[in-house]
């Protein structure tokens, strides 16, 4: 069976454009705004002809790359989840955030550096995570995610107060750390600053785990955006699906937070970036959103370099600077 | 006596024993007696009862109802749940107006920041509304315009807090929200807002509740939905402006009170606004007489103990809510 | 009725002889009261305009660390400090020097209860954090308004001067701050060094380096040491990753710790570490945070003198 009855020319060249956008931001953010003054040219030597006592080529091997890398994936892992929690809850407002899994990995990281809720001896990743699976887990929970009669509402709702929860205890620790406030609040903005190979070693098994699972829930979703009784009519078991959706993005958003902290906007915008390319059809639509946000994230991270050199802004203020405009181009466009 | 003014007693009980209790405690606490004779006659408390006290109560609750009621308007109109003041770009524009004062002209005379923060609360509205007037608009659409140039005004705020370090914790705090050193000063600009815009709100609920059964069946009941919708969202915005002019960006109230509201006593919108309104008042001032009571003298800002008081509450209901 | 006779002899000096000592005694106290009328009320600049002070103030209630270090040179004790509730914030050698003291509560929401509860008769708050609330201060005492957030060393220093004369302890003062001014002399001539010398706080978020427009830099630069930043740059505190911490490579790297485990673990296992000057001279050191980053005033920056002399010369 030829690919051609699933990918109609026009939304293949659409996901021609988008890989060759990544892949230009990736290549730039490897080289670009250093301090060191390095070249294209220590990126194609660095894949060719590897120098080892190359100064640029360390940095590039041990700094850019491994961080280049995460941006994209943590970029691909937010845009799938933020597809995947619009389709669940069938709300365009919907994203990672309003299963709480940013804030509450946040929370407890913020607390956590307070020394109030020290769990001893857990690295700052394993906190991070452990906050992460607990506010998603309360939300889930809370908004009757294991109950057959589900409501959308009742997640949203659940989200919301969780959240909101969350986010001021966050800010209590931001005001009451003073003046180590604002390394704190570096990280939650998102920051990729702190990356090495290490961080991509925790990135990617989970990575990988999370979006078999979210492969997994394309048919379903594609019968959801009927309604539920409509998509339980056609055979689609609305609770196993619901399990999964959740599962898939808990574990997405969990280590994409855990490694560079809550990047904002991007499970919003990549969803509706990829519907006005690839339509509505979900097996389509995923890797779309995935590589919206990778994208996003990549030249985020580029540009996040080049604002006040030589400092760094943390990228997730970037990522809505520069999404917005995309997303709000889109709104006025649409017919809804 | 039915339920409903049942609940409607119940609250505005809650709040007048609540305010007494709030003149009394503190980091002195006085008796109740001395209480009620400095309020009238005066006296040696006159500073912390009259001067520092009283002027926090009224305007916690008169911040609750702003935000309480601009909650109501909003969902109304977007019929969202998600949707809330805060969408409309409100803490957005203020907050954004407001910390660039703060931070980049720190000369700026502190009684001036109000009014730099209406101004920014009803440029981002007029913003919104103006992106989504482009091109077949609708309430969908503002909602998804709203939460965007909400995101991308947060995350100019973000910048500039980012970029100066230094005085970023008093950024932070107005951000937050707090009614610290908010006194008599205040309540001035607050006060005519409040006893125009509730009252009229409580005209439109009449209509939203009509246009709630959907768009021609209001249109043949004699409303017109445009104009309703310019005027709630108008009166929301107002509402929630001046309020975050006052005491920062309290961010829980608009969105919660609604909810809590609705999981009371169901979703007309006539029923929902006062209480909502009280709810919203209750919720103010019990968090910023929280704030000064947890740990005296160390005061923290009422907007954080907003969401650590509403959202259990809010769960509870959530939890018992049998009508999914 | 009393004469006075008045004489003025050859050198132009004015002799009074009087004959009554009742007289003698009305001068006597007309004279005292008038010098004393003139040193009592003081009228001092400060940023919110200028204050007048009728007598000097016994119970002051300071708002911010760097005031408690200007009123522990003078050896006044504040009624009142604004300390965070907790009392280690402030560094030993400012808390030995003062006595007990009433916290009023946090640096960037002081109880206005607790100060006025505490009946001052001044108070000095930060013009920075506490711009919004100078009205309620007044409305409980005289209160003066210095910047202390942000401040840098050689603006503390006319900062204290000022604090010296509201509290009319200039003399004592003065002589501290020349004693301090030796011994800062002193320093910057024997730290004879090309080296760059840098102070940054960490965490295990990131680093941020202090540049000499901030309190622990401007010391630094005080004693005569050289920055590896960038003079262009005009920030205090600067947010520094791993590549722009390799740029900056400081001879010499002082890191207050907010955490146990900080980025600096990360860095050292890179390769990239080899690049570091401080890799090989191992001329890294870890100080107490709040000397360095928290407090701002004399005693701190003399602590932090002394700690860089031991460094250099142990």
């Amino acid at each position: 069976m030829t690919l051609s009855f699933l990918f109609p020319p026009k939304k293949l060249m659409s996901v021609f454009i988008l890989i060759t956008v990544l892949l230009m931001g990736f290549v730039c953010s490897l080289y670009g705004q250093s301090e060191f003054s390095l070249r294209v040219n220590d990126v194609w030597n660095l894949f060719v002809s590897y120098d080892k006592s190359n100064i640029n080529q360390q940095i590039i091997l041990s700094l850019r790359l491994p961080r280049s890398l995460t941006a994209a994936v943590i970029g691909f892992n937010l845009g799938i989840a933020g597809l995947l929690m619009q389709g669940l809850t069938r709300n365009p407002l919907a994203s990672p955030t309003l299963f709480a899994i940013s804030s509450g990995a946040a929370c407890l990281t913020a607390l956590n550096s307070l020394t109030v809720a020290s769990i001893g001896g857990l690295s700052n990743e394993a906190v991070a995570f452990v906050g992460a699976l607990t506010g998603g887990g309360l939300v889930f929970l809370l908004g009757g995610g294991l109950s057959s009669n589900q409501n959308a509402l009742r997640l949203i709702l659940a989200g919301i107060a969780i959240n909101g929860l969350l986010t001021s205890l966050t800010r209590a620790v931001l005001i009451i750390a003073d003046d180590m406030a604002y390394s704190l609040l570096h990280w939650l903005s998102g920051s990729l600053s702190g990356i090495d190979w290490s961080s991509w070693s925790q990135l990617w098994p989970l990575s990988l785990l999370g979006l078999f699972i979210a492969t997994s829930t394309c048919r379903g979703l594609n019968l959801n955006a009927l309604g539920e009784q409509t998509a339980a009519s056609l055979g689609v078991n609305v609770t196993w699906l619901r399990i999964r959706i959740c599962l898939a993005v808990l574990i997405l958003t969990s280590i994409s937070v855990t490694v560079a902290g809550p990047i904002a906007f991007v499970g919003l915008i990549a969803p509706h970036l990829a519907r006005s390319w690839c339509g509505s059809n979900h097996f389509m639509l995923l890797p779309a959103a995935g590589l919206s946000g990778a994208a996003l994230v990549c030249w985020a991270d580029l540009v996040s370099r080049n604002i006040i050199p030589p400092a760094e802004t943390p990228v997730g203020i970037i990522t809505a600077l520069i999404g917005t405009p995309f997303f709000i181009y889109l709104i006025l466009k649409g017919k809804r | 006596m039915n339920r409903y003014n049942k609940i409607l007693a119940i609250s505005f009980v809650l709040l007048i024993i609540l305010s007494v209790i709030s003149l009394s405690l503190g980091v002195k606490s006085l008796t109740l007696e001395t209480v009620f004779n400095t309020v009238i006659n005066g006296g040696d408390e006159d500073f912390i009862i009259n001067q520092y006290r009283l002027p926090r109560i009224i305007i916690s609750i008169l911040v609750g109802i702003g935000l309480a009621v601009s909650g109501v308007l909003t969902q109304g109109i977007i019929r969202n749940p998600l949707a809330s003041p805060d969408l409309m770009g409100i803490s957005g524009g203020a907050g954004l107006f407001a910390c660039s004062s703060l931070l980049i002209w720190p000369e700026v005379h502190s009684a001036l920041l109000p009014l730099i923060a209406i101004l920014g609360g009803f440029s981002a509205a007029f913003l919104i509304w103006l992106l989504n007037h482009f091109n077949h608009p609708s309430p969908a659409r503002l909602a998804l315009v709203g939460i965007a140039v909400s995101a991308f005004l947060t995350s100019c705020i973000n910048f500039i807090l980012v970029l100066h370090p230094v005085e970023m914790n008093s950024a932070m705090i107005w951000l937050t929200g707090s009614l610290w050193g908010r006194n008599w000063d205040y309540i001035w600009p607050l006060l005519p807002w409040l006893i125009i815009l509730v009252p009229f709100s409580f005209y439109l609920a009449w209509s939203l509740d009509l246009s709630a059964l959907g768009e021609e069946t209001a249109t043949s009941l004699g409303v017109n939905t445009e104009r309703l919708q310019v005027l709630a969202l108008s009166s929301a915005v107002a509402l929630a402006s001046v309020s975050v002019a006052v005491c920062g960006t309290i961010g829980f109230v608009g969105l919660l009170a609604p909810h809590l509201a609705r999981l009371l006593v169901g979703p007309r919108h006539k029923l929902i606004l006062p209480i909502a309104a009280l709810t919203g008042a209750l919720l103010v001032l019990s968090a910023d007489t929280l704030s000064r009571n947890l740990a005296p003298p160390l005061e923290m800002p009422a907007g954080v103990l907003t969401a650590v008081l509403g959202a259990p509450y809010f769960i509870f209901l959530l939890y018992r809510y049998k009508g999914w | 009725m009393v004469t006075v006779i008045i004489i003025i002899n050859d050198f132009g000096e004015v002799i009074m002889i009087q004959r009554s000592t009742l007289l003698l005694f009305i001068l006597f106290i007309a004279s005292f009261g008038a010098y004393s009328a003139q040193i009592q009320a003081i009228e001092l600049e400060h940023d919110n305009g200028t204050l007048v002070i009728a007598k000097t103030p016994s119970r002051i209630v300071v708002l911010a660390f760097s005031f408690v270090d200007a009123l522990a040179i003078a050896d006044v004790s504040p009624v009142g400090i604004a300390d965070d509730g907790d009392i280690n914030k402030l560094i030993p050698s400012v808390r030995s020097r003062i006595g007990t003291w009433h916290s009023v509560g946090s640096r960037y929401q002081p109880s206005l209860e607790a100060i006025s509860s505490l009946k001052p008769d001044l108070i000095i708050a930060d013009s920075g954090r506490h711009q919004s609330i100078y009205n309620d201060l007044m409305a409980i005492a005289p209160t003066l308004m210095f910047k202390s957030q942000g401040v840098t060393y050689r603006e503390n220093l006319q900062i204290i001067q000022k604090i010296a004369k509201a509290i009319n302890k200039v003399d004592l003062v003065k002589s501290r701050l020349e004693e301090h001014s030796q011994l800062m002399g002193r320093l910057k001539a024997k730290f004879k060094s090309n080296d760059t010398f840098q102070f940054a706080v960490i965490s295990d978020k990131g680093m941020w380096v202090h540049s000499p427009h901030s309190y622990a830099g401007s010391v630094i630069a005080e004693l005569g040491l050289n920055s590896p930043i960038d003079s262009k740059n005009k920030n205090a505190y600067i947010s520094t990753g791993f590549e722009q911490f390799i740029k900056l490579n400081p001879d010499w790297l002082f890191v207050g710790k907010y955490t146990n485990r900080t980025v600096l673990d990360k860095w050292k296992e890179s390769p990239l570490w080899k690049l570091l000057k401080i890799n090989k001279s191992k001329q890294l050191i870890s100080v107490p945070i709040n000397e360095w980053s928290l407090a701002s005033g004399v005693l701190s920056a003399e602590k932090i003198a002394l700690e860089i002399e031991s460094q250099i010369q142990p």
